[in-house]
């Protein structure tokens, strides 16, 4: 089969398993059924597909086999990708160039992961094992740091010592995600709460309250990639993957460090709006990795919908909210939808370049800014997808 | 130097690597890594273990050099476990990251604080204490 690839590649499929407190069924069980699921969404067999591009969770058991699992025959592309966080942005990126390079026509995206276990609480699936109690790199582990959310805590309270910031505000991101996981049928947390609700929930690590922590989920999210011109022949419009981009700051400890001022949005973002050919605003919709309702707040600053300290005040103003002048996160985002990494935000937002976000749609959806972020803000990838393709 | 069997740090033992620190530690005194190529100052970054380098120019001529053991707090965190079954709060540690004054930052334990009255540019000072079976680590008092 010859594809033209003169439009670049788009999204043509997109598969969302059951999600949340789903027991008994292992990652690459939900890996096999995602990939499914994006298949069928998109009017394809998975005999179609000649990529396969898998990005592991928490736990084990995704990677190349997933490929034999599916059957998977003769492919052109098959590879592991982590760069946790930021991995989904990376992998549709990865699916867009060896699609233009005419390397591979239909590569499917899969993320997947079931952390939780029956009977155990959502947190125990993030802690890191007790620090092997040798060697430097175990004093954090020594002094009280434990997983992610006492170094998030950390880069939180430098963004509040130096602009300013406030608990209210990380709490304005918390109700405003809330609010639009209310309209989202996927979301599992779908109960509105005020800023009351999160300045009284428990303090997980100063000054993040658990209403700024995002939720953990078992499930898998597949999205396949193919040309524009054959997305257009498919079952669903085509989300066209305009513009992408990469910025991994490597932060060291010492004097000058940036570490909770600044992310690799500051690179990315910019990187990415210009290789799809738009500028900010030109942006409808944002879907932000929000981890915690910091990473939302400092992702947006280094985007520069606001300014560099502006990002409380921009949440405190209802901009983010349904109704906003700047709908973000709406599909409740990990805080209060889904967990899924990076795939959390980018389903949302095929769902919305689409138009099928049914209550939560956004009335204009052309283009939608997507980000992707792991470690400790250390990986970051920015996706710009849109209803056409770039001029 | 305080030994004490209820600390809120944890037990780490000395290896190879971390040996020269922990001996400095044991004698009061706290210990970065020196460069002896770009003279860098920096404390091996929990990266990969087993990459002992310089960060700046990747050097392995590295060795381990006392330092004031003064600094300023860059930031912090407050941890507490849950609450008891009678609701009694767990107390507080305090977790910060202070800047030493030769330019590494250290992850530590904050003594002697008010933990809501700390500000960012704080002066602090190293002290150490020694939980029980494990080597002395570096804490940090105001002044």
């Amino acid at each position: 089969m010859t594809t033209s690839t003169a439009s670049g590649a788009a999204i043509a499929g997109l598969g969302i398993t059951e999600m949340g407190k789903v027991y008994g069924r292992s990652t690459a069980d939900f890996a096999l059924d995602a990939v499914q699921r994006a298949c069928a969404d998109a009017g394809l067999a998975v005999s179609d597909l000649d990529g396969l591009l898998t990005n592991a969770g928490l736990t084990p058991g995704l990677g190349l086999p997933l490929s034999r699992d599916l059957g998977l025959r003769d492919l052109k592309l098959l590879s592991e990708v982590q760069g946790y966080g930021s991995s989904a942005g990376t992998m549709i990126a990865m699916a867009a160039m060896a699609i233009q390079a005419g390397s591979a026509t239909t590569v499917a995206c899969v993320f997947a992961d079931a952390p939780l276990k029956e009977g155990k609480a959502a947190g125990a699936a993030y802690q890191n094992a007790a620090p092997k109690a040798a060697g430097f790199s175990t004093l954090p582990g020594a002094v009280g740091l434990y997983g992610a959310n006492p170094y998030y805590a950390l880069a939180a309270r430098r963004h509040m010592e130096q602009y300013g910031t406030t608990s209210e505000q990380l709490g304005a991101i918390a109700t405003s995600t809330r609010a639009w996981a209310a309209l989202n049928p996927l979301a599992q947390m779908r109960t509105p709460i005020t800023i009351e609700d999160h300045q009284a929930s428990r303090m997980v690590a100063d000054p993040l309250h658990l209403l700024d922590c995002c939720l953990v989920s078992n499930g898998g999210v597949a999205v396949v990639v193919t040309s524009a011109e054959r997305a257009a022949d498919l079952a669903q419009p085509p989300v066209h993957v305009r513009g992408w981009a990469q910025a991994h700051p490597g932060y060291v400890m010492e004097r000058g460090s940036s570490f909770g001022l600044v992310s690799g949005a500051a690179q990315s973002g910019p990187a990415a709006l210009e290789m799809a050919g738009v500028t900010l605003d030109d942006v409808d919709v944002r879907e932000i990795y929000d981890c915690y309702t910091y990473t939302t707040l400092i992702t947006l600053e280094d985007y520069g919908i606001c300014g560099k300290g502006e990002g409380g005040a921009l949440a405190e103003s209802g901009a983010l909210a349904p109704g906003g002048s700047l709908p973000t996160n709406t599909g409740g985002g990990q805080l209060s939808s889904y967990y899924m990494w990076g795939m959390t935000p980018m389903s949302e937002a095929v769902i919305q370049a689409r138009g099928q976000g049914g209550e939560r749609q956004v009335d204009k959806h052309d283009v939608v800014l997507v980000s992707g972020n792991g470690g400790v803000l250390d990986y970051h990838s920015t996706v710009v997808l849109g209803t056409s393709a770039r001029a | 130097m305080t030994t004490t069997s209820t600390s809120t740090l944890g037990v780490m033992v000395r290896d190879e690597e971390t040996a020269p620190f922990f001996d400095a530690a044991a004698g009061g005194r706290l210990a970065v890594q020196q460069c002896a190529r770009c003279g860098s100052r920096q404390f091996p970054q929990p990266f990969t273990p087993g990459t002992d380098r310089c960060h700046s120019c990747l050097s392995p001529e590295v060795s381990w050099e006392p330092v004031s053991g003064q600094g300023t707090l860059v930031t912090w965190t407050v941890l507490r476990g849950r609450p008891a079954a009678d609701g009694t709060p767990a107390p507080a540690t305090v977790v910060g990251v202070v800047e030493l004054a030769e330019g590494p930052w250290v992850h530590t334990q904050l003594r002697g604080v008010d933990e809501t009255a700390l500000a960012a540019g704080q002066p602090f000072t190293v002290a150490f204490e020694q939980p029980e079976g494990g080597e002395p680590l570096p804490v940090f008092y105001p002044g």
